[in-house]
């Protein structure tokens, strides 16, 4: 491999990239909208969320309950007066969950017998939403009740069990871990499909041709086209991580250095899948369709919307075939836990297995003849 | 022919159960304008395309300037020079930084790039298309632009695919005049075309038809076995007929009689048959002769008729 | 069929801000076959597309067979066979399924298709393919297959987009002869890049850049070119080629064949023994024998370009 070479290749595919402002858009404005997007939007958070009270009991006890509730913020409640018009607020979505005080509940703290029930109803429908607001519900229930068992000096064990609490995100914000799932949302889908299309319409162009025609060997020509556009998508991690601390108010609790290390290396993995799409596609619309074709099931299993720890064990084990699960374990390690080498290493060992089999097959199909 | 600077036997090239070269058996010599003739999809794409290492053959060999380009197809890259079918200049950059780029591939910079693109650029008249972008010029400038760039290293040898395909006549004349240039200076063209006219500038022709060799040989030989010949038709007024008739008789000619004067079929143009024509002319200043060559498109019908028919 | 069937003034068309056409007029009747000729992006399948009633165009005037191109177009496209540049049929479809189908599109009678395609199809040899996909075909048979196709509903215009391009020489010649017996139907208006085709054509129109250069009968369009051609034979026509190029009244000289076709312009040149003589005597490729040829459709088409380049308008 002769440098000088390499360095026309790369010379002109970033002056040609950089001169076309549809790509240069693309690779600046989708990551950009979708991480505002996912981080704003799509935060499955729990915050400000509409509660139906039901105070059968009415007495100061129970009123305290519900103050202590709101006072909270996580929870907006709502007087009800009926079943039927806790049930029509619940299932209308016009409230999230609800809250059941029975008539007897002030009597049965007085009697402190038996510890005292409320009941908590929740949209089964609204899974995830009910999955997060029950765990919290019932963690602020429980303190409240335990307050009001011994005024002023709760103790652990009284009234309930010990409320649950959040480690490494108490107020169980939703947006570090959107953000973080985001990056390996973007560098797998966009670095595909831009990657694919891109190396598609080249050779369909007969620029590919032409230069396979050249001194250059397979491999220049491979870096000569890869390269740029690793280094714009390592930009993009970059610009990503600014945007997202100062919009969303989310920074890495690591390592940043390893952090766009990291990525850089994933971005790597990517460019290289991209490759082989493109070298299995006539056409840039097929490049897409296999890029899409291979996106979806890799938005569903890598953990990025859907918590993997809840899925079948065989679909757990079916989401370590994916080299965007492992990055965003480690996105998540180091956005929220401050994770480093010595707890990722089995995920960063598994993407670089990834990567050297991917990158190994795109330059055997580089260099291959048809 | 001395030693050929290509040469394939048995060349043959299947996409599954479709043959689209077959057994394919030409020899280029060096210095010369090769023509690979065919109808779309005859087989010359792949052909071309398999010389210059760009596809693998199914069957036969492969020998340029000394080199098996099967086994080797990365030797032959720094001594050729391509121009596919889509010309391949990048549309992001100007002709100028395109040049540079092909260079930079070569090993081709500093002043030795200037003074051979200075050349270029004067020879193929491409002054003011230096800082254009390749959309932006016209089909026949482009073309040529895709010439210089293949030239720029000074290959050996050239291989043009359908290099005058959507080119304006003008630029294709042109077009031929350049690539004859190049041969003239010792460059060996191998050039594929469908516009079987364009036969006349070359040195040899290879005919292909449905993957298979159906002619090769100088166009003249090809003229002279599949056509009815030259007509010469020599116009003058009866009486100077019988002198005239004489003097090219006395050629070793045969001789016809037609309606405006005398006729000569000949089946190739010796020549004496030349030169006796002159003297005819100088002798009988009012005879006005005129030579019918034999339309390359006729020629390929001929080559081709025998086995049409039905042809799916 | 009588009066203009094609009548154009003003004719232009864009496609966002690169303009097509820029002004076309024409005027086209009778049975004959026309050929557009031109570079590369002059206009001509635009041309040829707006002709067929499939473009959206400006115009002062366009009319063609009776119908207004900016009015209604329907029942023109029925009485117009248009055989774009690309294969336009469908692949998956046979033979004798293509042109069942092209039958209940223009609603042809049973009885008067069969008798029709009977015809078509033997004429073309095609017959032994009727159940063959049009795909499976090679590309000089499917070229006549979409010609058929066209044909089948007797169309009174036919507009073809470069019909031979690429084709084996056997099947353009019998594409040819096809649309020879088309024309005494039908007015055929096609466009073609190949000299000898252009040559057999009737009457010519020279597209460039949007606009018609020239027009007329192949004869009418060589007596206006200025120029006039000499043949020089002798043993190394390049070598003479070269010489010639030298002379100060050469427009243009190339080797073809045994010969040097040298362009001379008549308002340069001295006259034709003086040239003759000249050529006779160049120093290079063993001229044996010179010749004044009347000029044939590639010089004149060639010698249309160069003035155009000259005019700076190409």
């Amino acid at each position: 491999m002769r440098w000088r070479r390499l360095r026309t290749l790369l010379v002109r595919e970033g002056r040609a990239t950089l001169r076309d402002p549809f790509t240069i858009t693309i690779l600046v404005a989708v990551p950009l909208v979708a991480l505002l997007a996912f981080g704003f939007v799509l935060s499955t958070e729990v915050k400000g969320l509409p509660l139906a009270v039901l105070d059968a009991s009415d007495t100061p006890a129970s009123r305290r309950l519900i103050a202590d509730l709101a006072a909270q913020g996580t929870f907006v409640p709502r007087r009800v007066v009926t079943r039927a018009a806790l049930e029509r607020a619940l299932v209308g979505g016009a409230v999230s969950a609800a809250l059941v005080v029975p008539p007897d509940f002030d009597r049965a703290r007085a009697r402190g017998a038996d510890r005292p029930q409320v009941q908590l109803v929740y949209d089964g429908a609204e899974a995830v939403l009910a999955g997060n607001a029950e765990g919290y519900l019932q963690a602020l229930v429980e303190a409240a009740g335990a307050t009001l068992a011994r005024p002023g000096a709760p103790r652990a064990g009284d009234g309930v069990t010990v409320a649950e609490r959040a480690l490494f995100n108490p107020t169980l914000d939703g947006k570090p871990f959107m953000v973080a799932g985001t990056f390996g949302f973007v560098l797998s889908f966009l670095t595909i499909l831009i990657t694919a299309v891109s190396i598609v319409n080249e050779r369909l162009g007969g620029t590919f041709e032409q230069l396979q025609v050249t001194p250059a060997t397979s491999v220049e020509i491979l870096l000569g086209k890869v390269l740029p556009m690793g280094a714009i998508f390592t930009l993009d991690v970059v610009l990503m991580v600014v945007v997202a601390g100062v919009v969303l108010g989310v920074w890495p609790q690591g390592s940043v250095l390893l952090f766009v290390g990291v990525s850089a290396y994933y971005v790597s993995i990517s460019l290289a899948a991209g490759l082989l799409i493109s070298a299995t596609s006539e056409t840039a619309n097929e490049a897409v369709q296999k890029t899409v074709l291979v996106s979806v099931p890799l938005v569903q299993l890598s953990g990025f919307i859907f918590p993997i720890r809840s899925m079948p064990i065989p679909f757990q084990w079916a989401t370590t075939l994916f080299p965007a699960t492992h990055y965003i374990a480690v996105t998540r390690g180091i956005y929220l836990r401050a994770e480093g080498l010595t707890t990722l290493w089995p995920e960063l060992l598994a993407l670089l297995g990834f990567g050297v089999v991917l990158i190994g097959l795109a330059l055997r199909t580089m260099g291959r003849r048809p | 022919m001395s030693d050929p600077i290509i040469r394939t036997q048995g060349l043959t090239r299947r996409f599954g159960a479709f043959t689209a070269v077959d057994a394919l058996d030409i020899a280029v010599a060096p210095g010369t304008i090769h023509a690979f003739l065919g109808a779309n999809g005859s087989g010359k794409s792949t052909t071309i395309r398999m010389l210059i290492g760009l596809l693998r053959p199914t069957a036969g060999s492969i020998l340029v300037d000394g080199i098996d380009v099967i086994r080797h197809p990365r030797r032959v890259r720094d001594r050729i020079g391509y121009m596919g079918q889509r010309v391949s200049l990048y549309q992001g950059l100007s002709l100028r930084e395109n040049v540079e780029f092909y260079a930079g591939l070569y090993g081709l910079a500093g002043g030795e790039l200037e003074w051979r693109w200075g050349v270029l650029r004067e020879r193929f008249a491409l002054g003011e298309a230096e800082a254009e972008r390749p959309e932006d010029l016209p089909g026949g400038l482009r073309q040529r632009a895709g010439l210089a760039l293949a030239t720029l290293h000074r290959p050996r040898l050239l291989f043009l695919d359908e290099p005058t395909a959507g080119v304006d006549l003008h630029s294709r004349a042109l077009f031929w005049e350049l690539i004859q240039e190049e041969a003239a200076a010792g460059v060996t063209v191998f050039v594929t075309t469908h516009f079987l006219e364009e036969a006349d500038y070359c040195d040899w022709v290879s005919f292909i038809d449905g993957g298979r060799l159906v002619a090769d040989a100088p166009p003249e030989a090809l003229r002279r076995r599949f056509s009815a010949g030259y007509r010469i038709a020599v116009a003058l007024p009866a009486a100077a007929r019988a002198a005239a008739r004489a003097v090219l008789a006395a050629g070793g000619h045969a001789v016809e009689e037609s309606a405006e004067g005398l006729r000569v079929d000949s089946p190739e143009l010796a020549p004496r048959l030349l030169e006796t024509l002159a003297q005819l002319v100088a002798r009988h200043p009012e005879a006005r002769v005129g030579i019918e060559q034999p339309a390359m498109t006729d020629v390929f019908r001929n080559v081709l008729a025998p086995a049409a028919g039905g042809r799916a | 069929m009588s009066g203009a069937a094609i009548r154009l003034r003003g004719l232009a068309k864009r496609f966002g801000r690169r303009p097509a056409l820029a002004g076309v007029d024409l005027d086209l009747d009778g049975r004959q076959i026309v050929g557009v000729v031109g570079p590369d992006g002059a206009g001509k399948t635009t041309l040829l597309r707006a002709l067929a009633g499939l473009l959206e165009v400006e115009a002062a005037e366009a009319v063609v067979l009776g119908h207004d191109l900016a009015g209604d177009v329907s029942d023109l496209k029925s009485r117009v066979g248009y055989v774009p540049q690309a294969f336009g049929l469908h692949r998956d479809l046979t033979v004798g399924e293509s042109l069942r189908f092209i039958a209940r599109l223009h609603r042809l009678a049973p009885e008067a298709f069969a008798a029709r395609a009977e015809v078509l199809l033997a004429r073309t040899g095609l017959d032994a393919f009727v159940d063959r996909p049009a795909a499976a075909l090679s590309g000089g048979m499917k070229q006549k297959l979409a010609v058929v196709c066209a044909l089948l509903p007797e169309p009174a215009l036919l507009v073809l987009d470069e019909p031979t391009a690429g084709v084996d020489v056997l099947a353009r010649g019998e594409i040819w002869s096809m649309l020879e017996r088309a024309r005494e139907q039908a007015l055929v208006v096609l466009s073609t890049s190949y000299v000898d085709e252009a040559a057999a054509c009737d009457r010519l129109v020279y597209l460039d850049a949007g606009r018609v250069v020239a027009a007329g009968t192949p004869a009418e369009l060589r007596a206006r070119v200025p120029f006039a051609l000499y043949r020089a034979w002798g043993d190394d026509p390049r070598a003479i080629a070269r010489a010639a190029r030298g002379l100060e009244y050469a427009q243009g000289a190339r080797a073809a064949g045994r010969c040097a076709r040298v362009t001379v312009s008549t308002a340069r040149a001295p006259d034709e023994r003086r040239v003759l003589a000249d050529l006779a005597a160049l120093p290079a490729g063993g001229v044996r024998f010179v010749e004044r040829t009347p000029l044939d459709m590639e010089s004149t088409l060639l010698a249309l370009a160069q003035e155009l380049g000259a005019r700076g308008s190409a």
